[in-house]
């Protein structure tokens, strides 16, 4: 049974403001109105990867939020979006991700973590090939005016 | 100087080591998480460990663990330190802290687990760890700690 909201917004409206189509099989069993607002997040990343779109992927972080790259660690959404600006235009030309929550867990009114599974799928690939899958931890903050960033992004490889 | 005053000195300077540039109060604080999962490490306690994470708490490492929940925590380090961490320890240092609020903080820190008797991390066990950390009752304690390989081990990954 949904939770009554607290407050973390219309998962429907804000995908609607990002220009993403709500494709609600990605919410999987977290159909809370919170857990999907939250789940938007993820959402915007991947359809940034599908459009190789830096800035949309940029602008999805906290002005300081970290994501960990391979062996790159970016802190800033800055850094972050030369990262990707220079990874679309090379080594993750055409590359998309696919993935989905395992876990939401709100730790406050402001911050809330999901864990997912997933990985990248380098270009001409259909699946994510089993040295590339991973989980991932997100840290998702609620910003003043109401909207929804990405304050942290870090993955483990599944194998290992 | 007395042997206990020396030791609390050098516990002083350790400490002092250990924090870096992370001064505060308020981030001294939250860095006691990790030196309390280091000390529970060191004794190889799997109760202390899965103490240091809130009740649903998540552990994620690479090798495919994902364990939620101090109780599944406690018993992934129990049948761990019976096994391959059997004398083990960890160490770490952290490089970030940053607060979402009062009440939770994300530090990130490199370190890696210790062979018996080592004192450095070899170079195919170096992690970067994320620590999500949450304050209630007024005790900081694990959300959720993942970690990844750092250097040559860091394949491509998103």
């Amino acid at each position: 049974m949904p939770t009554a909201t607290k407050g973390w917004g219309n998962a429907s409206q804000f995908l609607a403001e990002a220009g993403i189509r709500e494709d609600t099989s990605y919410y999987r069993g977290f159909t809370a109105e919170d857990e999907k607002a939250v789940l938007t997040v993820p959402m915007r990343i991947q359809e940034a990867w599908e459009r190789n779109d830096a800035d949309m992927f940029a602008d999805t972080f906290t002005e300081n939020g970290s994501l960990l790259m391979q062996d790159t660690q970016l802190t800033s959404r800055e850094e972050i979006r030369q990262y990707m600006a220079e990874g679309f235009r090379g080594g993750l030309k055409g590359a998309r991700v696919r993935g989905g929550p395992l876990e939401i867990k709100f730790l406050s009114d402001t911050a809330a973590m999901v864990i997912s599974e997933g990985g990248i799928q380098l270009a001409g690939e259909s699946t994510t090939s089993p040295e590339r899958a991973v989980r991932v931890t997100w840290v998702i903050v609620k910003q003043a005016d109401g909207g929804l960033k990405l304050f942290s992004h870090q993955s483990s490889p599944l194998k290992g | 100087m007395t042997s206990t005053a020396s030791s609390v000195v050098d516990r002083e300077a350790m400490l002092n080591s250990y924090y870096g540039p992370f001064t505060s109060e308020k981030e001294k604080e939250v860095l006691g998480v990790p030196l309390r999962l280091v000390g529970a490490w060191a004794k190889n306690d799997a109760a202390g460990v899965a103490n240091t994470f809130t009740e649903d708490g998540i552990l994620i490492l690479p090798g495919d663990v994902l364990k939620k929940g101090r109780e599944e925590i406690r018993a992934f380090m129990q049948a761990a330190y019976s096994g391959p961490f059997k004398g083990t320890g960890v160490t770490g240092n952290p490089v970030d802290v940053r607060f979402v609020s009062d009440d939770v903080a994300l530090l990130r820190t490199h370190g890696g687990i210790l062979a018996p008797g080592e004192t450095e991390i070899a170079p195919e066990l170096a992690v970067r760890s994320t620590w999500v950390c949450v304050k209630q009752d007024g005790e900081w304690r694990l959300a959720g700690y993942q970690n990844s390989p750092r250097g040559d081990g860091a394949t491509l990954r998103w």
